[in-house]
């Protein structure tokens, strides 16, 4: 009900515009584009990067940014394959095993951020290279491979003729969305980045809530590992670089503000839609792909200048209001 | 008489060693509205955070319905009928309203989700019953202040609040918007909730309320019925303390005008204001909270911009676009928030003091030569006789009033023709305080042009050659106080109504 009620904010109706163009010109230049193997190569290309932005979303609300989820997502790889190849665990032991090693580097980096009192970017940072570090140690810098089929299966399989990986990016999308929309506990993040002051006055438990969202985050961009490690054959921890640049991207370029306090689990999906578009575009028309990161971080600062032009509205409106009074006072 | 529903018993509090309240009682009846009146720090915030829980009273009981309670936070105080309206709202600018008025209420099913319906039909009822429609689905953000302050209400009342503490609740409200906050305030009177309003603006206390306490420094000076009382009343209760003659002798001898503006507007802050500031003269500058004071002088060096109006200095027309460019032409500003914006608190009282001229300090190409650093400086320690260990000593060491008197000397070690301070004596003991006044006077006698600004009516008044008074972003009134004959009822009606 609720869902259907909130308006789509116009960032995100200039955002899906701006997709409906470029595909149509796409699609008339090269009538490919529109193809089934194409649209399957747009979606499976972003795919990593959508899952981790969706749990980017929630610590973004909160005010907060986790970096350290792109050496999360082959830390996950490496110990997934790990434990598999290596200890001869059965996969759904794995998996289940680094998810929860997910979560205790997300538990990690909440409790440091609160305890420390120091910004989320430089606590996640460090988690970042320790991460990284610890990938390359155990690995030697060298893939992990030789997989079971079933496992190959999560991330090359189809299901109805769709990836595997794209149904459970869609699933997880429409399960957290629903949550963060109508759920108690999820709202209150919403109150959190809006006002941690304000939130901690009137009963919210800042602190745990923050933990419990950047293990939320830790936990997704893991299970984007383990997909990864299917879908690749491989471990490595080369993979993921960059994620979470791309993944705050789609955030921000969803309408979230980067202060805190705004953004939606759909805006996000048509973040990682249109990079993912955008992408694709590149690759299609044989530009050069190296200028796509010049776009992505155009964007990013395209859709930074836009939150701060609805903070800049708001205060220019207060100034009217004190500014009629004035020449009410004098005359 | 009326039931009285809230009883405030012998209060006391201090921050640090500086006493905000000082055996406060005070009491609340069903259904009055009740006005908290004081100048600039006299503890009328500080109150109603007490009684709303937000801070714990260092002495004293706090009485509801004739029973002792112990709010530990502002939920203990919600949960007794105690709500409070911020000055600065505390709502979710991106959610909605329903969802506001709600919040840590939610209406929720069996697995967590909010009942949208329910927490959006019980919204509209509650404005409803207060008479005011807002569409409990629009998001706050879209609101005006004006209706924010209203949802703000709204959730006071969901939580069956008896009584609703507001602090300043007009500052940011146009006309109209007032005139519906106390429709609305009527409203909730009849419906025997109380309303504690904290306000400096007289003419809107005696329009609204029954009863009204004024504080001064931290005491109450009398609670009276507001048929009984009178403006005039009520601003010698707020002013009238004893003035003990420790000020310096005033000006020797008013020279030319150094720094004259004209039509000084900022759009949002103040509006067409006119005054000179001669050479061997202190101009006073006093005003409440929100008259816009700090905010020209901050305006006149370039911190901030001017929307029109024009500055002469010695007759010259001249546009000054940044606080570098103010002290090259010869104004410095000396600022009220030392230790956010004055002063550099991790580095030594040497750098501090020279940071106002770097390039006196250093050689042809950037270098600094750090004994002539020392020997400046050791100069204005000595003479402001400030108390440091020695000249590298971080300034964060030192106690409040010589982190005053670094700043003052940060600021006229570049001889400016021109020096505003702001609030130089916040927060500094008596001895400091004395020694920064006579210097300031010194400065004067030497030819300086000065303008002081401050809260502290006495400083104000002992200081002040002449005294502009502000209200609400304009300039009421320059009075002469060249030999001391303003009083304190002068300033204090002039920057009320």
């Amino acid at each position: 009900m609720g869902v259907l009620t909130r308006r789509v904010s116009s960032q995100n109706l200039a955002v899906i515009a701006l997709i409906a163009v470029l595909v149509l010109v796409m699609h008339t230049m090269f009538p490919l584009f529109l193809s089934p193997l194409n649209v399957e190569s747009i979606a499976m290309a972003f795919i990593f990067e959508g899952i981790i932005a969706l749990g980017m979303t929630f610590v973004i609300i909160t005010g907060g940014i986790d970096l350290s989820v792109c050496s999360m997502l082959p830390f996950a790889e490496i110990i997934c394959a790990k434990l598999m190849t290596q200890a001869g665990m059965p996969v759904w032991a794995a998996v289940v095993l680094t998810l929860l090693l997910g979560a205790l580097v997300g538990a990690a980096n909440g409790v440091m951020i609160k305890l420390l009192n120091i910004h989320p970017m430089i606590i996640t940072m460090a988690t970042m290279l320790i991460l990284r570090g610890t990938n390359l140690a155990i690995t030697n810098g060298k893939a992990i491979a030789g997989f079971s089929d079933g496992f190959l299966t999560l991330g090359q399989g189809k299901l109805f003729g769709i990836n595997i990986p794209v149904i459970y990016f869609v699933v997880v999308a429409v399960i957290l969305s629903l949550l963060l929309n109508n759920h108690k506990y999820f709202r209150q993040i919403y109150f959190i980045g809006n006002n941690e002051k304000a939130a901690t006055l009137s009963g919210i438990d800042v602190v745990k809530v923050k933990i419990f969202f950047y293990m939320l985050c830790s936990v997704i961009a893991a299970s984007a590992g383990i997909l990864a490690a299917s879908k690749y054959g491989a471990a490595h921890w080369v993979h993921g670089n960059g994620s979470e640049v791309k993944a705050i991207s789609a955030v921000a370029i969803g309408g979230a503000s980067l202060a805190g306090g705004s953004g939606r689990i759909g805006s996000t999906v048509i973040g990682i839609i249109f990079l993912a578009v955008i992408n694709n575009a590149f690759v299609m028309s044989g530009m050069n792909t190296f200028w796509f990161d010049v776009v992505n971080g155009t964007m990013l600062i395209a859709a930074i200048m836009i939150s701060y032009y609805a903070t800049y509205r708001n205060e220019k409106r207060l100034l009217k209001v004190k500014y009629e009074k004035l020449l009410g006072s004098g005359e | 008489m009326t039931p009285v529903f809230l009883e405030v018993k012998n209060i006391s509090k201090s921050f640090a060693s500086n006493a905000v309240l000082r055996d406060i009682c005070f009491d609340i009846r069903e259904g009055e509205v009740h006005a908290l009146i004081g100048e600039n720090g006299a503890g009328k915030s500080t109150l109603i955070k007490i009684i709303g829980g937000i801070y714990q009273p260092d002495s004293g009981e706090i009485n509801i319905d004739g029973q002792v309670v112990h709010c530990a936070n502002p939920i203990q105080a919600m949960e007794r009928g105690v709500s409070i309206v911020h000055q600065e709202l505390s709502l979710a600018q991106n959610l909605s309203v329903a969802e506001n008025i709600f919040m840590r209420r939610e209406i929720i099913n069996k697995i967590g989700f909010i009942k949208w319906d329910v927490i959006r039909q019980r919204s509209r009822e509650i404005f409803d019953q207060i008479g005011i429609e807002i569409n409990p689905s629009d998001l706050v953000g879209t609101l005006s202040v004006g209706m924010q302050q209203v949802v703000e209400i709204a959730k006071a009342i969901s939580l069956k609040a008896r009584v609703i503490l507001m602090d300043e609740p007009t500052s940011s409200l146009s006309e109209k918007e007032i005139d519906r906050l106390f429709t609305l305030i009527r409203e909730l009177k009849k419906q025997k909730v109380s309303i504690v309003y904290v306000s400096h603006k007289i003419s809107e206390v005696m329009e609204i309320s029954d009863r009204v306490s004024v504080l001064r420094d931290g005491r109450l000076v009398f609670t009276k019925d507001a048929r009984e009382t009178s403006v005039q009343d009520i601003i010698s209760a707020m002013v009238g303390r004893e003035i003990n003659n420790i000020y310096p002798a005033r000006s020797k001898g008013v020279g030319e005008v150094v720094l004259q503006c004209k039509g000084l507007t900022r759009y949002g802050y103040f509006r067409d204001i006119d005054f000179e500031a001669h050479s061997g003269e202190i101009l006073g500058f006093y005003g409440l909270i929100g008259a816009g004071r700090s905010e020209i002088a901050r305006a006149v060096v370039g911190a901030d911009k001017l929307t029109s109006g024009e500055i002469f200095i010695d007759g010259q027309k001249t546009v000054i676009k940044n606080p570098e460019e103010a002290l090259k032409k010869g104004i410095a500003y000396l600022t009220e928030d030392r230790k956010q914006m004055g002063l550099f608190l991790d580095f030594s009282v040497a750098k501090n003091i020279t940071s106002s001229t770097p390039s006196k300090f250093t050689n042809e190409s950037g270098f600094i030569k750090s004994h002539n650093i020392a020997a400046v400086a050791e100069d204005v320690v000595r003479a402001l006789t400030i108390k440091t260990d020695n000249l590298d000593t971080d300034v964060v060491f030192l106690s409040g009033g010589n982190q005053q008197k670094v700043l003052l000397g940060k600021w006229i070690l570049p001889k400016p023709r021109v020096l505003i301070v702001d609030e130089p004596t916040r927060g500094v003991d008596v001895g400091a305080k004395a020694l920064i006044h006579q210097k300031l006077r010194g400065l004067a006698d030497e030819g300086m042009a000065l303008v002081v600004i401050s809260s502290e009516m006495p400083e104000i008044m002992g200081l002040s050659d002449r005294l502009a008074i502000f209200r609400e972003g304009r300039l009421t009134e320059v009075l002469d106080n060249s030999k001391g004959q303003v009083s304190q009822n002068d300033i204090m009606e002039r920057a009320v109504k």
